[in-house]
């Protein structure tokens, strides 16, 4: 008798679910979370369950993460995305000690020990930089598609500082500089590198410890993950589909 | 309908200062209170001492020797508690705004900015004196200045230096002197021998009955709600002299033992403050299996005062409270009472205007982490509750039971 669990990550950006049969892949899909979370996640599932032609009585565990997996009627158990993205990371790059996970609403630090535990963690403070929300704020004002910016980020010879950490106030000064003339690869380095700044001065707190992996629909943007390397000093690794890593994660816990 | 509940109403009518301030307040609620807890009945003949003028006021800080205050016959009217108050009845913003309106800084501490909200919206009684202490907090005596200044009364200071010596608490003890001779003359009353007993005496019922309270916190699970053990900071240090204070925790003690204990699934140790205004955190941690086996304010030792030698007393007192001083006493402190209360982990609320507390708090953490005592930082406000970000909390607070 097979046995099929599902992992879903509600994340305030994005909705993902992830289905394993017996440990191994089944399907994967994400779509936008939007305003009506609830309806999201019953479409999310009712598509991965379509795709593979399973019914919900043929899973056996669903287990709900990310800021709103409380609003997972169906969800056999919640966990936060700390220990799920943790958990995920372990299985695609089992050495990483600390991984850092940038989301749409929130960044984290996570150390984990040999045994895929997490030691200590640690997130950002009612504030948006270092987020994907901050970086889609950065990309409308530059007239970037989110890919370009990272694009134009690695493109810069120069950088540019961007002094404010506040997101609004970071557009406006974004806003400036393009209307003084600076170039806009500049800025977008100026973006990725103040956000990696601040990253890193949170995991800082915690301890950062080698090797380093990322996820979270951040880390899809090269132009950060270099940001982040080069303020890190060290490489920063990276797992196939970084976004879907919380969702891998709650799949893995919905096994034991 | 309660007194509390009535003040309530009138805050957010605009006609509370006037209702503090009415005799007939007191006499219609006077009857009432056989009815209402012993803290309320605190709570309410401190208004009304205060309000109606019966008894000098002064202005205190939390930590300022309120042993002091009883001796003088005065009323301890402890700002810093009743900013906690004002925010648990939901009316914290409204002084807040007051304050920032009249060019106080927002990234001032939100417990004084509470305080001066309420003198410039006239709800503060007129006190006699304003008393603070510079420990723990040393941004504070600053807006006590202002504060006396606004009422034109003076402002008596301790300054505490955080250097541990016995010439520091030889230095604190002067000022004590000092103050109490200036304060016998300014109210024209001389602290007898009789006063310092009968103070002194009532503040000892009152710690000895909270270590009452202690014994069932680390015994029974969950016996003492979160909120619970969070709420006597101030009846501990500002209203320590009372004549109440012994009776409202054994009163207390023995509803609690009649509760029935609940699921343990981890036993947490609070660190600094804890949010006034109404939200989910102990409800969440209890959901949780969390027992909250004691916090850091209120688990300092009480040393025994000596009516013969009060001033050196009050100085011992002080020293004390494991605040003062570097942050490797607060760190043995924290482990003493972890280890005594067979706690798995802390909690470190960072109140966002206690620079005091929270510029150490990830050194804290660290510290703990090296003797195996894992730490959750959670930085928020005391009593500003628009800086509370309930889901926010709720995943960080998961996320460290998950790790535990």
């Amino acid at each position: 008798m097979t046995h099929i669990v599902c992992g879903l990550d509600i994340g305030s950006l994005a909705a993902k679910g992830v289905l394993l049969r017996d440990g191994q892949f089944l399907a994967a899909k994400m779509l936008l979370t939007g305003a009506d979370a609830p309806k999201s996640i019953s479409i999310l599932y009712a598509d991965l369950l379509r795709e593979v032609g399973l019914k919900e009585t043929d899973i056996a565990t669903v287990v709900a993460t990310g800021y709103g997996r409380v609003s997972v009627p169906f969800a056999d158990k919640t966990i936060t995305e700390i220990t799920c993205h943790a958990r995920g990371i372990t299985h695609f790059l089992p050495q990483t000690h600390t991984l850092i996970d940038l989301g749409g609403q929130d960044s984290k630090a996570i150390r984990i020990d040999p045994g895929g535990k997490v030691v200590d963690f640690v997130m950002n403070d009612k504030c948006a930089a270092g987020t994907g929300r901050f970086l889609e704020v950065m990309a409308h004002g530059l007239n970037f598609s989110l890919d370009e910016l990272g694009e134009a980020a690695r493109r810069a010879k120069n950088i540019v500082q961007i002094s404010a950490t506040c997101t609004v106030f970071a557009e406006s000064e974004v806003i400036g500089m393009i209307a003084r003339g600076t170039p806009r690869d500049e800025i977008a380095r100026g973006v990725m590198t103040g956000i990696a700044q601040r990253v890193v001065a949170m995991a800082a707190r915690m301890g950062i410890e080698g090797p380093v992996a990322m996820s979270g629909g951040v880390a899809k943007n090269l132009g950060m993950v270099e940001a982040l390397e080069r303020e890190l000093g060290i490489k920063v690794t990276l797992p196939p589909e970084p976004q879907m890593i919380g969702a891998w994660g709650a799949a893995l816990m919905a096994q034991t | 309908m309660s007194f509390g509940d009535t003040i309530q109403r009138k805050l957010q009518d605009g006609s509370a200062a006037k209702f503090l301030r009415s005799p007939w307040t007191y006499r219609f609620f006077s009857p009432l209170l056989l009815r209402e807890s012993l803290n309320t009945r605190l709570s309410f003949q401190i208004a009304r001492d205060a309000y109606l003028g019966r008894k000098p006021v002064a202005f205190t800080s939390l930590f300022f020797p309120a042993e002091l205050v009883y001796a003088l016959g005065m009323t301890p009217f402890p700002l810093e508690s009743i900013a906690g108050a004002t925010s648990s009845l939901g009316m914290s913003v409204s002084f807040l705004q007051k304050a920032e309106e009249q060019w106080y800084s927002p990234d001032l501490c939100s417990f004084h900015r509470v305080g001066l909200g309420m003198a410039l919206n006239g709800l503060l009684p007129k006190p006699t004196a304003v008393l603070s202490l510079s420990a723990l907090c040393d941004g504070s005596h600053r807006c006590f200045a202002n504060i006396a200044q606004f009422f034109g009364v003076p402002h008596f200071l301790i300054d505490v230096p955080q250097h541990r010596s016995l010439e520091s608490l030889a230095y604190v003890e002067e000022q004590i002197r000092r103050i109490r001779s200036e304060l016998e003359i300014l109210l024209q009353r001389r602290v007898q021998t009789a006063d310092w007993q009968l103070v002194f005496a009532r503040s000892r019922e009152m710690t000895d009955a909270w270590s009452g309270i202690v014994e069932l916190q680390v015994r029974i699970p969950s016996a003492v709600p979160g909120d619970g053990v969070m709420s006597n900071v101030s009846t501990l240090y500002s209203f320590a002299g009372n004549p109440w204070g012994g009776r409202i925790f054994r009163q207390w003690k023995q509803r609690l033992e009649g509760e029935v204990p609940k699921a343990e699934k981890y036993r947490l140790f609070w660190l600094h403050l804890f949010p006034f205004y109404r939200n989910d955190i102990y409800d969440f941690l209890e959901s949780k299996g969390v027992s909250l086996v004691g916090d850091e304010m209120t688990s300092n030792p009480f040393p025994p005062l000596d009516p013969a030698q009060p001033e050196s007393s009050l100085a011992a007192k002080i020293y004390a409270n494991s605040g003062i001083g570097g942050l490797e006493i607060r760190l043995q402190h924290i482990l003493e009472k972890v280890r005594e209360r067979k706690a798995q982990g802390v909690i470190h609320w960072s109140h966002r205007g206690c620079r005091q507390a929270t510029g150490g708090a990830y050194l804290l953490k660290e510290k703990l982490r090296q003797a195996g005592i894992p730490t959750l930082i959670l930085d928020g406000d005391c009593i500003d509750p628009r800086e509370y970000a309930s889901e926010q909390l709720r995943t960080r607070i998961e996320g460290f039971l998950e790790l535990l």
